[in-house]
């Protein structure tokens, strides 16, 4: 689905590449995460997969990539509009405020890739209710919260459904329970479609919890990629400035002065870590 | 209308809604803090020198109509043309590399507020039978009682009023060019000149 | 959060409904009667006969009136004074000192404040009743460029956040004791002070903005459909005929009366 062939980088007016090298594989259906200190790529890889590099950056740009059998570095985001779904942190650059209700705001989308309104409905109603939206349909997207916000950036993206779902922080704003619930309806529904799924994330627990394999960026380069479990739990993390969970430490710790039996992989989550402890 | 039809690149697209909103939030900051200039002209500027003649005039004229459209001043629409014509000279100027220095962003600015004084003044005679229904229409009444024709005394009034408020606006530009982060100038189409 | 600023009054019956591009070709026929018309007589009864009525039936009489005369006021006061003093006339009703007011210089305030006074009032029957994504979806589909009409409604929604962004900085900085009252220096100082921060954060978004329309596949060439249904009627092609009819032949005869020598 996706393949990145020795991508490199940089932005325009500086000399650090932000990609350097990158070579990457995703299959259908895969849900990866991607981790890495602020600055180490994880962003501008998104963006070279949605087409906005260099279209819109400009910038030094070499090596190869194909994203669902197009070329984004050539063809730019529009033609990959409706194949790549990218959903950001900051919502409200992502309201698009051409429209003055939430439904219309979801179908904006639909509207640009010129889709027939008899099957804008139906879609525009399933994903407002993905993302615990429906009640609202009619309010105007500026009344809304920063989290019912993000809520909105990602309905107005799945909307499109998309192949390939990059999502960068895109739950930053919502309350813990109401971002485990929209990962999760995104989950369920994007392995109904074999969705294939990029998702960076701070809480590397939500991320063990969905994601099957995890990359590691480091100064723009791929120093890490596995599976997840195996990835997020690596003590090399600390000193690339991600924070492994409380969990993860505390097994480490145990283990570490011998009050539990090493185990193949330490956990990530609470209910990995349950499992350990038995 | 052909290079309208080709369209605006994305970014001075957005960019033109968010100069649009900059006019307007500080025309009334300008206000509120009681200032005697408009300085509501420092987005069209900006898009001007960064995106373009045409862009600078799209974004003046496009402001004017919301002027109108969101209920704050009707006339607005009146002297559409007069705010695309900063915009354009903006960007002229621009081009022409006026923005490297402020004196010569000054000196832009006093040019395009003596031209903008020009051109709005037979409007507000024409169509607004030579009053803007403001405070400067005083100067108006005092330009005609020394003898200026109804066009002379709006010319006067102009003349008075646009160059210092579109120098200072044009400095303002300046100000901020020098202070954007270079990385976010070169997304621009015009910005290498400025 | 307010919502965007738009005069824009919903009612289920009188010219809401209509079409949008039939009430602009309405308010730009009524125009060119107020530029057409050279006697004040026809002009107030343009906006006695044509627009009060309008707005009664669109049931919107009431912010109709207080708008149109809310944008009038200042210019006709300033007409009224300074026309009446200093337009060229004999017929002198009083006089203050050196200066003589006069019967011709009153009438050309009076036409003028009449033909502004259609224009206002033509111009708020549209504002007051057409939302305008829909007259600018209808533009759309009669060849408007699509980017036009992006920046004009998304301008009218992003402005309120802007408002509050410059109340916000500029609440900010008075509590950290910055003076926007005093000398014109002080006011002008302060104004370096507000105006930088709100432009920074507003422009560095502009980013995000413009890759998350791409995203969206606002930029996608092609055919774009919409979600609003816009109904017209055949009824409605013919008034809009009838009207560019009837305001091509005012502005005739009006340059025809111009043009003939005196």
């Amino acid at each position: 689905m996706i393949e990145v062939n020795d991508l490199s980088y940089t932005y325009p007016g500086t000399t650090r590449p932000a990609l350097d090298k990158v070579s990457l594989r995703l299959g259908e259906g895969e849900f990866v995460g991607v981790v890495g200190a602020n600055g180490s790529g994880k962003s501008t890889l998104c963006y070279a997969l949605a087409g906005f590099l260099p279209t819109l950056y400009q910038g030094e740009c070499h090596g190869q990539v194909q994203v669902a059998g197009l070329d984004p570095i050539r063809a730019g985001p529009s033609a990959l509009a409706g194949t790549v779904g990218f959903v950001f942190q900051d919502p409200f650059s992502q309201i698009s405020g051409a429209r003055f209700s939430l439904e219309e705001e979801v179908a904006f989308g639909l509207e640009n890739l010129g889709l027939p309104r008899e099957q804008m409905a139906g879609r525009v109603k399933e994903a407002l209710a993905l993302v615990g939206l429906s009640d609202l349909a009619g309010r105007s997207p500026f009344e809304l919260s920063g989290g019912e916000q993000q809520r909105l950036a990602l309905a107005s993206i799945l909307v499109l459904q998309p192949q390939i779902l990059l999502l960068d922080e895109p739950t930053s704003q919502l309350d813990p329970v109401g971002a485990k619930k929209v990962i999760e309806s995104v989950d369920a529904l994007t392995a109904e479609r074999r969705t294939t799924v990029l998702l960076i994330e701070q809480r590397l627990e939500w991320m063990a919890a969905h994601a099957d394999r995890a990359i590691v960026l480091d100064a723009g380069r791929v120093v890490a990629d596995g599976p997840a479990r195996e990835i997020l739990t690596a003590p090399s993390l600390d000193a690339l400035g991600v924070r492994r969970t409380r969990y993860t430490l505390a097994a480490e710790s145990a283990v570490g002065r011998r009050l539990i039996p090493s185990p193949d992989h330490l956990p990530v989550t609470l209910e990995q870590a349950a499992v350990l402890l038995r | 209308m052909g290079r309208l039809q080709r369209g605006l690149s994305t970014l001075t697209l957005v960019t033109i809604p968010v100069a649009i909103a900059i006019n307007v939030v500080v025309g009334q900051l300008a206000l509120a803090v009681k200032v005697p200039l408009y300085l509501d002209s420092i987005g069209t500027i900006l898009v001007g020198v960064l995106a373009g003649p045409w862009a600078g005039a799209l974004t003046g004229f496009l402001s004017n109509v919301i002027w109108t459209v969101a209920g704050w001043y009707t006339p607005a629409i009146a002297f559409a043309a007069v705010a695309a014509i900063i915009g354009a000279m903006a960007g002229a100027f621009a081009r022409a590399g006026w923005f490297r220095e402020w004196w010569r962003a000054v000196l832009a600015g006093l040019l395009t507020g003596l031209v903008a004084a020009v051109v709005s003044a037979p409007i507000a005679t024409f169509v607004f039978g030579g009053v803007m229904g403001s405070g400067t229409d005083a100067i108006v009444a005092l330009a005609r009682s020394i003898g200026l024709t109804s066009l002379g005394a709006n010319m006067a009034q102009g003349a008075f009023s646009d160059p210092l408020d579109k120098a200072i606006s044009c400095l303002a530009v300046w100000g901020l060019l020098r202070a954007l982060p270079k990385s976010f100038m070169a997304r621009f189409p015009s910005a290498a000149s400025a | 959060m307010s919502p965007a600023p738009s005069l824009y009054l919903p009612q289920p019956t009188g010219l809401q409904p209509l079409h949008p591009l039939t009430k602009l070709v309405l308010t730009l026929t009524v125009l060119s009667g107020a530029i057409s018309l050279a006697d004040p007589r026809y002009v107030f009864a343009t906006y006695g006969l044509i627009l009060v009525p309008l707005a009664g039936w669109s049931r919107i009489l009431g912010p109709f009136l207080r708008y149109s005369f809310r944008a009038l006021a200042p210019f006709l006061l300033s007409l009224v004074i300074i026309q009446g003093f200093f337009y060229p006339g004999e017929l002198v009703i009083f006089s203050l000192g050196p200066f003589h007011y006069k019967a011709e210089g009153l009438g050309f305030a009076l036409l003028f404040s009449g033909r502004l006074l259609v224009g206002l009032g033509a111009s708020l029957l549209l504002l007051l009743t057409t939302r305008m994504d829909h007259l600018m979806q209808a533009l759309t589909q009669r060849g408007l460029s699509a980017q036009i009409a992006y920046i004009v409604v998304t301008t009218l929604q992003i402005i309120p956040r802007f408002q509050s962004r410059g109340e916000a900085i500029f609440d900010a900085q008075r509590a950290r004791g910055l003076k926007t009252e005093g000398s014109l220096l002080r006011r002008a100082r302060a104004l370096f002070f507000l105006v930088p921060p709100l432009l920074f954060s507003s422009l560095m978004e502009t980013d995000a903005r413009a890759v998350a329309l791409e995203a969206r596949g606002f930029g996608k060439p092609g055919p774009k459909t919409s979600w609003a249904v816009l109904t017209d009627s055949g009824g409605q092609r013919i008034v809009r005929a009838l009207c560019a009819v009837a305001a091509l032949a005012m502005i005739g005869i009006r340059l025809a009366a111009v043009a003939r020598p005196r």
